[in-house]
């Protein structure tokens, strides 16, 4: 997660500046957008915009037609399309205009310039949503599903962010937290009327419903594993020995899924990454120099690069030369990713005799493996199928809630399961109810955390520190 | 009258008796105004005082250095701690009070302060001038100079009571209501709503059979509230439990429409957890039978209250259906059950201090703040007194936070959420209930009675010896150490070998700290309290702490103060609801806007954000 930013890098929002800032970057079809929010967006607008209309009052949520000039040389910039939003009835429920560019990222730029001399600031990352939030037009959770949407690195990730925007997620830890809260009543009542003869629920009664909150909250948090692919990728690293194939099935997997969603340099000189979409689902793998050891040195070179990369991943390839057999390097390899999600590639097949395949398999030594040829695809399709079903296959889990679960949920969720088992533990032990109503509340209270019920200061900043500009 | 006295106080109930000793002890010069001076301190309903979650007021009453503990130490005639089988924090002290004994004590404990008035007359009319209270004007004529006022009314404005059909304007029996001082302030701008309670029949203890019930004895030994009455208290009468049947349910439902309850003669508002009979019967259909407690009204009476039979039934029926209960088949009442309907003004009116938002210098207390129960009232009538007094004097505000005091829960309870119906303290509106414990209500407390003036140095110091002799014996038992083989066998629980400390011993649930000298012969424990304060803190320890980091937590929003006079109306995107009730409200900081009803989660977001953004709060400040 970012480091949180201190709120007021957004300035004193009683008494707002214009902002500007890239809403969408040149997209499909080459239209990039810049949003305009503030008290001086209409006028502005005005100066920046030679359409049909000269004044834009009363022209409010209408597509208007005309050029974008720069005002100190009224040469038309690019022809574009604008909306104003009056406010409140805006995205920031401050007045904002949206142009619509077709030009090319320089343009976009341009204009930005063009509309910063003319006295608007670039917008915070954030900033924008920060204003709806700050006007009332959207709660905590549905700025944080903003956040998401605009990380959403798929189809899936967006489709679960809209959900959470509706409201659904909050919905539900709602129910869960009213549940709670019952089941904490019933124990109230027995602290407090000890002079009533009131029947209270029995014990198991009581045991039974924290048990069943425990575990819908084990279900969002299961979810939250999902969440993190969906807005951040499945990693997988692909490892073993030099000439082994694995920057070929690297590429070939590349070229094979033409459907890159972002790409991100390698970070070390060792390793390159690549997203990929599959069924939806980010998939970014991570071509890594591999393990191999010096001629000179028993010792291992970049191991503990090699070491590291593999705990940030999700699963393992580990391509092996079919037509070499495993190497000593490789059992070096099959040390390192013992205990970790791993499949076995063996690699080359249409090199390698069926004998040297066997032998292959028989030492790699792993449940998972697959013969694959990078050469000519042989075995891929397999491997595809393989990888969704057993790590993407979320559409079919029923015990998945479809939300995007993040990490401030992620703890506050563990945090609620880890006071209900301490109740729970304390009813076990028959300790008196007021122990384990102490833990109820507490467990009710970190629920009402992700729904903004409670909200301590450091969660805001953790929201907004998630934005990029123009949101 | 032309002496201006620093502050009134205008009802003699249990508010009014815990304001008057406290501003007279602080050095206030004081009036008290009330009715009916014979009937100062009168117990209106049960004759016992405290009881779940009320001792722990009664036991913060006396740290801070009110009445109410001693007068009722000394007038009990039998003491118990209920919720015994509970944990210590639930742990809550009732006695059985002599009804005309508690009168008295109250009474003298009155005549005997210093710079105090007695007037015998009711407040009509208040003055104000500048928004300031100035003089209040009585019934007799009389225009009295005040520097502030504290109103503790009880259920006397504009009551009326009901037993059946019959509805007679009074405060209690016999004793007038006051008429017209609520229309006054209405008129001032105060918004006024109407509350019910009820009281069951005392009936005569020579037309009971005892054989027929159980007897409910007092705890041996008994133990006091206050300390200050140590060794002086003893139990001299009992209780006895019966329970209502079918044919006492039969007679009820037969007559419900006799009942002012449900035929509409009664507007106001009763509470749910201290049911009318008729109530009880119609509500919970299912239930056979009720339990219903005898207890004495007094040594030298044979009078019994009723509790659990509160009724505004004709008095016949109440007769024909308490007499098929066993051991009451011969029962003569002393006086029917009957309903009180009264005014109250809703508390939200009042800032954290009880002064009223509108008035300056006017404080609201008990029962007209919609609460019940004498400690609830004598609560609030000692903290008013305080803040009265600090305000004449410039000091500042009184305010206990929720996590210090019962009282500083009710107290926010009532300005920020209000009530809508008879507010009663109960344990489990303690979010910090773990930390509020009666063994420890002195140590919370003690310095704030001292600081004001209220306790006085010999027991302050007294007090801080006190808890000098728990933490030795805390530091004894940690450092003592008994070998594992003299354990008697029954504490199954142990397993370490070796030696184990006293403290480590006295974790294991069924050994207490009374035990520990028969498993370590080198060991005399300490009697009293302070062998208790030492259990509670060894055996609680992992609550204990754990509850105090929620605290400290809790301290966090509460440190977050939002400037008095803040404009909510400059807040752009607040909803038109959250913007209307923070201005009424007012609330001091983030953490009593978060808890005003209605106000979600995103409101107080916003609030913070805009604190913050705006420079109202520093980046520096402790969030
Ligand atoms: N015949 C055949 N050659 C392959 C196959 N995969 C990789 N190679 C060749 O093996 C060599 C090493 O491949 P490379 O992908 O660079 O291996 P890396 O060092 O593991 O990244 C290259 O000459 C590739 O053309 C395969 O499936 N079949
Ligand atoms: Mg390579």
């Amino acid at each position: 997660m970012n480091q949180p930013r201190p709120l007021d890098v957004f300035g004193d929002p009683g008494h707002p500046d214009t902002i500007c800032g890239i809403a969408t970057p040149l997209g499909r079809g080459g239209i990039g957008i810049i949003r305009l929010s503030g008290p001086r967006a209409m006028p502005l607008a005005e100066k920046v915009f030679h359409g049909k209309h000269a004044s834009l009052s009363g022209l409010s949520h209408r597509v208007l037609y005309g050029n974008f000039c720069d005002p100190g040389s009224d040469i038309a910039l690019d022809e574009i399309l604008l909306t104003p939003f009056k406010q409140p009835n805006s995205y920031t429920g401050e007045d904002v205009v949206e142009f619509s560019f077709h030009g090319s990222p320089t343009i976009l730029r341009r204009a930005l310039e063009i509309l910063i001399a003319g006295g608007a600031r670039l917008a915070q990352p954030g900033e924008f949503t920060f204003r709806a939030f700050y006007h009332g037009r959207i709660d905590l959770t549905q700025a944080e599903a903003v956040a998401d949407l605009v990380d959403a690195k798929s189809e899936q990730s967006a489709q679960a962010a809209f959900q959470q925007l509706q409201g659904t997620l909050k919905n539900r830890i709602q129910t869960l937290r009213a549940d709670l809260i019952e089941g904490l009543g019933w124990l109230e009542m027995s602290a407090d009327f000890v002079e009533e003869d009131l029947e209270f629920k029995k014990v198991e009664e009581i045991g039974e419903r924290i048990n069943s909150i425990a575990q819908q909250i084990s279900v969002l948090s299961k979810a939250y594993q999902r969440s993190r692919i969906v807005r951040d990728g499945l990693v997988i690293t692909i490892i073993g020995a030099p000439n082994a194939g694995k920057s070929s099935l690297f590429n070939y997997l590349l070229a094979r899924e033409r459907s890159i969603v972002t790409s991100t340099p390698g970070t070390t000189r060792d390793t390159i990454d690549e997203f990929v979409n599959l069924g939806g689902y980010p998939v970014r793998f991570v071509d890594t120099a591999g393990i191999r050891k010096t001629a000179e040195t028993v010792e291992t070179i970049g191991i503990d690069r090699t070491i590291n990369q593999l705990s940030e991943s999700d699963l393992i390839f580990w391509v092996v030369d079919g037509s070499v057999g495993l190497t000593e390097d490789d059992y070096e390899t099959h040390q390192l990713i013992a205990d970790r999600p791993a499949i076995a590639l063996i690699n080359k097949a249409d090199i390698a005799t069926g004998q040297q395949i066997d032998h292959c398999r028989r030492s790699v030594d792993l449940a998972d493996v697959i013969v694959i040829s990078a050469a000519t695809g042989k075995g891929i399709d397999q491997l595809i199928d393989w990888l969704t079903t057993n790590h993407l296959n979320f559409a079919t889990d029923r015990r998945i809630a479809p939300f995007l679960i993040n990490q401030r949920h992620l703890i506050a969720l563990e945090a609620a399961r880890e006071h209900l088992a301490l109740a729970d533990r304390a009813l076990v032990k028959k300790e008196s109810y007021e122990f384990v109503a102490f833990d109820l509340r507490k467990a009710a209270e970190c629920l009402g955390e992700i729904t903004g019920e409670t909200t301590p200061d450091d969660i805001l900043s953790q929201i907004f520190a998630n934005f990029c500009i123009g949101k | 009258m032309s002496e201006v006295f620093d502050i009134a106080v205008i009802g003699g109930g249990h508010a009014g008796v815990e304001a008057v000793i406290a501003a007279s002890r602080m050095g206030a010069s004081v009036a008290l105004v009330t009715t009916d001076v014979t009937a100062i301190g009168r117990m209106s309903c049960n004759p016992a005082i405290g009881g779940l979650a009320k001792g722990h007021l009664v036991k913060e009453i006396d740290a801070l250095g009110g009445e109410m503990g001693v007068l009722a130490d000394r007038a009990g005639i039998q003491f118990k701690v209920l919720n015994k089988r509970k944990g210590p924090a639930v742990w809550s002290s009732r006695a059985q009070t002599d009804r005309k004994l508690y009168e008295a004590y109250v009474r003298e404990a009155v005549e005997l302060l210093p710079n105090t008035r007695i007037i015998e007359d009711s407040v009509v009319d208040i003055k104000v001038e500048h928004g300031r209270l100035t003089r209040i004007i009585t019934k007799s004529g009389s225009v009295i100079k005040v520097q502030s006022a504290i109103l503790a009314g009880g259920t006397f404005l504009n009551a009326i009571i009901h037993t059946g059909s019959v509805s007679t304007p009074a405060g209690r029996v016999g004793e007038q209501p006051v008429i017209g001082l609520s229309d006054k302030l209405a008129a001032l701008g105060f918004t006024v709503g109407r509350l019910k309670t009820g009281t069951p029949p005392r009936v005569d203890g020579k037309t009971i059979d005892f054989s027929l019930m159980t007897v409910q004895p007092g705890d041996n030994p008994p133990r006091p509230f206050s300390t200050r009455s140590n060794g002086n208290i003893r139990n001299q009468a009992e209780c006895w439990l019966t329970n209502t049947n079918e044919a006492c349910h039969q007679i009820i439902k037969q007559n419900i429409d006799r009942s002012p309850l449900f035929n509409g003669q009664i507007k106001g508002v009763g509470p749910r957890y201290c049911p009318s009979i008729e109530d009880k019967v119609v509500k919970f259909a299912e239930k056979p039978s009720h339990q219903l407690f005898l207890e004495p009204e007094g040594l030298d009476t044979d009078q019994l209250y009723v509790n659990g039979f509160s009724s505004s039934l004709p008095e016949d029926v109440q007769l024909a259906a308490l007499r098929a209960v066993p051991g009451m088949g011969d029962v003569a009442f002393v006086r029917p059950g009957y309903a009180v309907e009264y005014d109250y003004f809703p508390p939200t009116q009042l800032k954290p201090t009880l002064e009223t938002k509108l008035i300056e210098n006017l404080y609201f207390a008990g029962q007209i703040n919609g609460t019940s129960g004498y400690e609830e009232a004598a609560a609030q009538g000692l903290m008013a007194a305080i803040n009265a007094v600090n305000k004449l004097r410039d000091k500042p505000a009184f305010i206990l936070d929720r996590s210090e005091a019962y009282i500083g829960v009710m107290i926010d309870d009532l300005v920020t959420r209000g009530v809508d119906e008879p507010y009663r303290m109960f344990t489990s509106r303690a979010e910090h209930r773990l930390h509020l414990r009666e063994d420890n209500a002195d140590q919370r407390l003690t310095e704030y009675g001292y600081r004001c003036g209220l306790v006085p140095e010999e027991r302050y110091l007294a007090f801080g010896e006190k808890y000098r002799r728990v933490t030795d014996e805390k530091n004894r038992l940690g450092e003592q150490r008994v070998p594992t083989i003299s354990i008697p066998l029954k504490y199954k629980s142990l397993r370490k070998r070796g030696a184990v400390s006293l403290s480590h011993l006295l974790r294991i649930p069924e050994i207490h700290y009374q035990d520990l000298g028969e498993i370590d012969h080198t060991f005399t424990p300490i009697e009293g309290v302070i062998g208790e304060s030492v259990e509670i803190q060894i055996k609680y320890e992992g609550y204990i702490e754990r509850q105090l980091a929620e605290i400290e937590r809790f301290k966090r929003n509460e440190s977050i103060r939002i400037p008095a006079g803040f404009i909510y109306g400059e807040m752009p995107g607040l909803r038109t609801e959250a913007r209307e009730k923070f201005s009424r409200i007012r609330p001091l900081n983030l953490g009593q806007a978060a808890r005003i009803p209605g106000i979600t989660g995103a409101d107080v977001s916003l609030l913070m954000v805009y604190l913050r953004a705006s420079g109202r709060i520093g980046p520096k400040s402790r969030i």
